[in-house]
């Protein structure tokens, strides 16, 4: 178990979680090694198969960084990023997977920091968690 | 247009228990429309079932198929080939589409993913409401368009029963009552006078469901 | 095996040499790399220039930068002049510096991610394929809907620049709630001389097809193709062809008239406006009584909005000083936020404008055929220094509540542009794009938007009629195809990415064979499959993740290429 290093997929959108990512980098934070930054232009873009994919595939975890509810420079593109989460919560839970696997966390351009721990938190959890029974 | 949901997971999980390499096929129609079936469900399914299955340390091969329909015989039959090569199919067309794969394979087991729920409208985007029940002799003419058999809880065809209350029905208190509705909706189009006249009752044994299988023939159509 | 050019940007020391020494040494033996360059800051443009040049030779599938952030190098890039020969879309950023030398444990870990990193966007790069430009030729002819003072400043400046305008009006007479206007609060101007000239301007104004007593009936097409049908009295319908709409119809008032608000000495600004507009004498008379005291009850409805604020300090100030009035001005907050409206507030109340905050709603009766207005003041900073004042009042003046005209419900369906709160049309980013809505050439500016006095909706007018001309200069919009397209075939009519968009550039259209595209407004039916404007979209990829029919594709990020920076294998 203590060599146990989660693997994260983190889904940064361009308006709020990849700008938060480089300024991350700017503050030199620690961000856990095992973490895969996916760029994508608002959270609407990440369907729900993404998700899935990610644990199906290999992930620990996967973490939606997108912007706060009425910010979205598309308007409602993490109102259905969320929506979907929820959907894929609902299978989790169905097939005996831990729900808190995937997870939205809302930001702005300037939350470097806000980034760097949530990921390092989630990997923590991620480790007492345990790995991803359901990874093919 | 039909609609249909997605059946839980743990359940469609005990009917593929005995086996090991599935079909998972999807329909292009209805059930893409109200997403309950369509390539992307059958993805989020398909996804879904393999994590739970190599979670419990049985691992499942699921092969994802989605045909524009399923419920023509051309194309069920062209799925035979990937269907020769699975154990079981579990579909998520309505069961008009599982039921059309198993007249074309009668030794495959086929297992429904959805449960059709009706025949309904889109009212907006994510919310769908039940609107006819197939009974096979349209009134809607006599009642302004309004189904009486679909809307009203007693399938009542003259009026509305004592409970109506305040436009809402007794049985589903959240529901319009469907003769409150028939009224206005008359009213509104200056053809009250239809509804003094009298429709008989539905002769369900005859002309309707419980008549027994009932079938179209278009002998002028047939090759 | 593709053959990628990469490029090794050390941030100007950012990334220290043993470490890119390493990477180098790394990508040197990797089999997809056609060469290496190592540049000290390549967002610098001789290092731009430099890069063109070791990419004229060609043969190169795409290329990889391995340096900081992609934000760097997109900005620096569309500084240059002259385009690279390799497709900006082919190019592909390994962000080493941010996701791995700066946030890794140690130089070891720091090493084996970037290592990562780079494969991973090699992967990217061999499912990425070129993006081209379009240009759809955009012709000067705008429709403004609104002939009210926005409406009608902005149909002068888009004339003045060789734009011709459709100016669509629903009333009679053009002017709209400006019409109400005495004086402006901050210039010494009369309002109805200086509209009249405006109005007088528009009708002569050749470059300005002025249509009166017209709505808009329906819209279809999108930026560039608009058809906007119009009808006019006697049922004449027209159909304009534009290249942009700018809506500016302006906003509704409504006041109580119940109870004591029905009462012949309790009035709404608008009525006060216009006595000063007729006054003559050195006083008013109001319903046969000589007015000494007058006082204003502001921010009973709509708190946040300042229009009635300001008239009423200026029609106080007004009244102060030359018609030998009393004023009283009873408010929950004195607005001073508008240009010049700290001085104008200073000025009322040197001239003796009496200034009370309340909390409480202040209690109006009948007392002998005045009004009398209870009201506990709350300057005073202890409670109970806080005294119960009674006005007796010849007139009181109220503000109105501001409401949405009734046909911005329908417009914005007609439009397809959103509602915001309240029901007033809502703009697209309201820090920074107040005048755009959320549909690519449409355009909202005044009243419509949010209710504003009118300086403010010229100042808003005179934005929107910046964008048009911005839009419109080039004679073209120019974009990438980096757009979401619909593949006809799989798509099951099912309307949910219409629905979804959040800019509607999606309808349901025929399609004539694949890949050719029937223009709708051309009289052709329109059924078939759901048809993405690329003109019009905006890029953000919802549309294709609520597809249930997984029948569109994002061009610049496919499924493919997310997979791949998943870093999983698909």
């Amino acid at each position: 178990m203590s060599t146990f290093d989660p693997k994260i997929i983190a889904f940064c959108c361009d308006q709020s979680g990849y700008p938060a990512a480089d300024m991350a980098g700017t503050l030199k934070q620690k961000l856990p090694k095992n973490v895969e930054i996916v760029r994508v232009p608002c959270a609407g873009r990440i369907e729900t198969i993404y998700l899935l994919k990610a644990l199906e595939k290999g992930a620990d975890g996967v973490l939606v960084f997108a912007c706060f509810e009425e910010n979205c420079q598309f308007l409602r593109g993490n109102l259905r990023a969320k929506g979907r989460l929820s959907y894929a919560h609902r299978m989790l839970e169905k097939i005996g997977l831990e729900k808190e696997r995937i997870e939205i966390c809302h930001l702005a351009t300037n939350s470097g920091a806000k980034l760097a721990e949530t990921l390092r938190r989630k990997s923590e959890q991620l480790k007492k968690m345990g790995p991803n029974p359901g990874k093919i | 247009m039909i609609k249909a949901e997605q059946k839980p997971i743990d359940e469609i999980l005990k009917y593929l228990d005995p086996y090991n390499k599935i079909l998972l096929s999807g329909c292009g129609a209805c059930v893409t429309v109200c997403q309950a079936g369509g390539e992307k469900e059958v993805g989020l399914l398909a996804s879904g079932l393999r994590m739970a299955r190599q979670k419990i340390g049985k691992k499942l091969e699921v092969l994802e198929a989605t045909p524009a329909r399923q419920c023509e015989p051309e194309f069920a039959l062209e799925m035979s080939e990937t269907i020769e090569k699975v154990e079981a199919v579990l579909s998520v067309a309505c069961g008009v589409g599982v039921q059309t794969l198993v007249r074309h394979f009668p030794k495959m087991p086929i297992f429904p993913g959805v449960n059709t729920t009706f025949l309904g409208e889109t009212i907006t985007h994510g919310v769908w409401e039940e609107r006819c029940q197939a009974c096979g002799n349209c009134v809607l003419e006599k009642t302004g368009g309004i189904c009486p058999i679909s809307r009203c809880a007693k399938q009542l065809l003259n009026g509305p029963c004592g409970g109506s209350s305040k436009g809402k029905c007794e049985i589903k208190k959240e529901a319009d009552c469907a003769w409150q509705l028939i009224y206005d909706r008359l009213k509104a189009l200056n053809q009250l006078y239809k509804m003094e006249e009298v429709i008989p009752a539905k002769r369900w044994g005859v002309e309707s469901r419980d008549s027994g299988l009932r079938r179209i023939v278009r002998e002028d159509l047939k090759v | 095996m593709p053959r990628i050019g990469i490029f090794i940007d050390t941030l100007q020391g950012s990334i220290p040499a043993p470490f890119q020494k390493k990477i180098s040494d790394y990508v040197k033996k990797l089999p997809e790399t056609a060469f290496c360059l190592e540049e000290e800051n390549l967002a610098s443009s001789d290092a731009l220039n430099r890069m063109g040049k070791a990419l004229e030779a060609g043969g190169l599938d795409g290329v990889v930068i391995i340096g900081g952030s992609p934000k760097r190098y997109e900005t620096s890039f569309q500084k240059l002049r002259h385009s690279l020969p390799v497709n900006p879309y082919l190019f592909a950023v390994a962000n080493i510096r941010e996701q791995a030398l700066w946030v890794m444990a140690d130089e070891e870990t720091a090493f084996e991610k970037a290592k990562a990193i780079i494969s991973k966007t090699i992967n990217t790069i061999s499912n990425s394929k070129p993006i081209e430009t379009q240009s759809l030729p955009l012709k000067p002819e705008v429709m403004i809907l609104g002939g009210g003072i926005a409406g009608i400043s902005i149909a002068q400046e888009l004339a003045s620049s060789g734009i011709h305008v459709f100016l669509v009006e629903k009333e009679p007479d053009l002017g709209g709630k400006a019409l109400e206007l005495y004086r402006f609060y901050n210039r010494p101007l009369e309002v109805q001389k200086w509209m009249d000239e405006k109005i007088s301007d528009v009708k002569k104004n050749t470059q300005i097809t002025l249509f009166t007593r017209t709505e808009l009936k329906s819209v279809e097409g999108h930026l560039g193709r608009f058809q906007a049908k119009i009808q006019g009295s006697y049922e004449t319908e027209t159909i304009l062809p534009v290249s942009a709409i700018v809506v500016a119809t302006g906003y509704m008032t409504r006041h109580e008239t119940q109870g004591i608000y029905g009462h012949k000495r309790v009035a709404v600004l608008p009525e006060m406006e216009k006595l000063l507009a007729e006054a003559t004498g050195p006083s008013l008379d109001w319903e046969g009584k000589k007015l000494e005291m007058v006082t204003y009850l502001l921010d009973g409805v709509n708190e946040d909005i300042k229009v009635d604020s300001i008239n009423a300090v200026k029609q106080a100030l007004l009244l102060q000083e030359a018609f030998e009035c009393q004023v009283a001005i009873l408010c929950k907050d004195v607005k001073v936020a508008a240009d010049g409206m700290e001085r104008l507030y200073r000025k009322a109340r040197e001239k003796g404008v009496l200034f009370f905050k309340y909390e409480e709603a202040p209690k109006l009766s009948i007392v002998n055929g005045q009004i009398r207005v209870d009201v506990k003041d709350t300057a005073a900073i202890q409670k109970m220094d806080q005294w119960p004042v009674s006005i007796l009042s010849d007139l009181v003046v109220t503000s109105e509540a501001f409401v949405p005209t009734p046909e911005t419900e329908r417009l914005s369906g007609v439009l397809k542009i959103h509602l915001g709160s309240r029901g007033f049309l809502m703009e697209d980013n309201p820090q920074l794009l107040r005048v755009r809505s959320n549909r690519r050439g449409i355009f909202v500016a005044g009243g419509c938007r949010f209710p504003q006095e009118v300086s403010e909706s010229l100042i808003e007018a005179r934005a929107a009629a910046e964008e048009v001309m911005a839009l419109l200069s080039k004679g073209a919009y120019s974009y990438d195809l980096a757009v979401a397209e619909v593949d006809p075939k799989k798509c099951a009519v099912c309307y949910t990415c219409p629905r979804l968009c959040p800019h509607s550039a999606i309808t349901v259209e025929r399609y004539g064979e694949k890949n050719v595209y029937i223009t709708s407004g051309t009289g052709q039916d329109k059924w078939g499959a759901a048809k993405v404007d690329p003109a019009s979209c905006y890029g953000c990829g919802i549309c294709v993740a609520e597809c249930p029919a997984k029948a569109i594709t994002l061009r610049h990020l496919t499924d493919a290429q997310i997979y791949a920076q998943m870093g999983l294998m698909e």
